[in-house]
């Protein structure tokens, strides 16, 4: 059933309960209220469930794998430094030599 | 001999490996601009979400509020009517019937209002949540973009070690020099203080 006939629906059974003698249509009317209180209570429901559906987003592992490159990164720079020397050896031995 | 062979070809390839082509710099600069781009267009769309989630809200409260005085007037007027009833027996079972469905009003009033408070703080966290992903996914890109223009990665050491600043121009020189390092494993060794 969509909108515009749970509407309509709504509409018929609020008609319906008027043609009711007392205490009756009073607690019909009620009951039409009570429904329309309910339906109310769930108009963010869809939009609600349609988010839960996301993927969980933890940032948690992601911190971590940003403190790991940025170690490795770090120490890369300091064994490439190490290298840098060596390889300063290197070329004097070779020029040397030359 | 093969061995230093190697060791001289081990280190071409590493060095030629470490420099990046200047088009994947360039992507991985440009990412951070589609990345920004990125997260403005989520932003917008999620202030938008919650606005409208926040109207339909207030809406919402506003019209289970109305519902439920207007059903209440309607048991309070129904009320005075019993005073009419002769019938001690009718009278009372009437009152009992308008007190529980009052009270039945009130539950769904309160458990309506109180579906609408969670499913729009659901709403809200979600939305929160995709908009501090995003920040961390920027994050991610700024570590690798650093690495990725890092000059250390390969093209200083070689300015460092041999004076070049371009792979090419390093690997033309070693082509010099290979020739000239030809000579007996005992020399070079005896060079390199190491054993043949």
């Amino acid at each position: 059933m969509n909108e515009a006939e749970l509407e309509r629906h709504i509409q018929a059974l609020t008609l319906l309960a008027r043609t009711l003698s007392e205490p009756e249509r009073t607690f019909k009317l009620n009951e039409v209220d009570l429904f329309k209180i309910q339906l109310n209570g769930l108009v963010l429901e869809d939009l609600s469930d349609n988010l839960a559906q996301m993927a969980p987003m933890n940032t948690n592992s992601i911190d971590r794998a940003i403190t790991a490159s940025l170690r490795a990164t770090h120490n890369q720079a300091m064994a490439l430094k190490t290298f840098d020397v060596g390889m300063s050896v290197l070329k004097t031995v070779l020029v040397a030599s030359l | 001999m093969n061995a230093y062979k190697l060791a001289i070809l081990g280190l071409i390839l590493i060095i030629s490996g470490c420099a990046t082509p200047p088009e994947v710099k360039q992507l991985s600069l440009k990412q951070l601009d589609y990345l920004n781009v990125l997260t403005d267009a989520v932003t917008i769309q999620s202030e938008g979400l919650i606005s409208i989630a926040k109207k339909l809200k207030q809406q919402s409260e506003g019209n289970i509020n109305c519902h439920q005085q207007t059903s209440i007037d309607r048991l309070n007027q129904l009320m005075t009517t019993t005073i009419d009833l002769t019938d001690p027996k009718k009278r009372r079972e009437l009152k009992q019937k308008i007190l529980a469905q009052a009270t039945e009003i009130n539950k769904v009033t309160q458990r309506s209002q109180q579906k609408l408070a969670v499913d729009f703080k659901a709403i809200k966290t979600k939305t929160q949540q995709l908009q501090v992903y995003l920040k961390k996914i920027k994050e991610v890109q700024l570590v690798l973009n650093g690495y990725i223009q890092s000059q250390k990665a390969g093209e200083q050491l070689l300015a460092t070690s041999v004076g070049h600043t371009s792979v090419d121009g390093f690997l033309g020189t070693i082509n010099t020099y290979i020739p000239l390092i030809k000579s007996t494993s005992s020399e070079l060794a005896r060079l390199l203080n190491v054993k043949p």
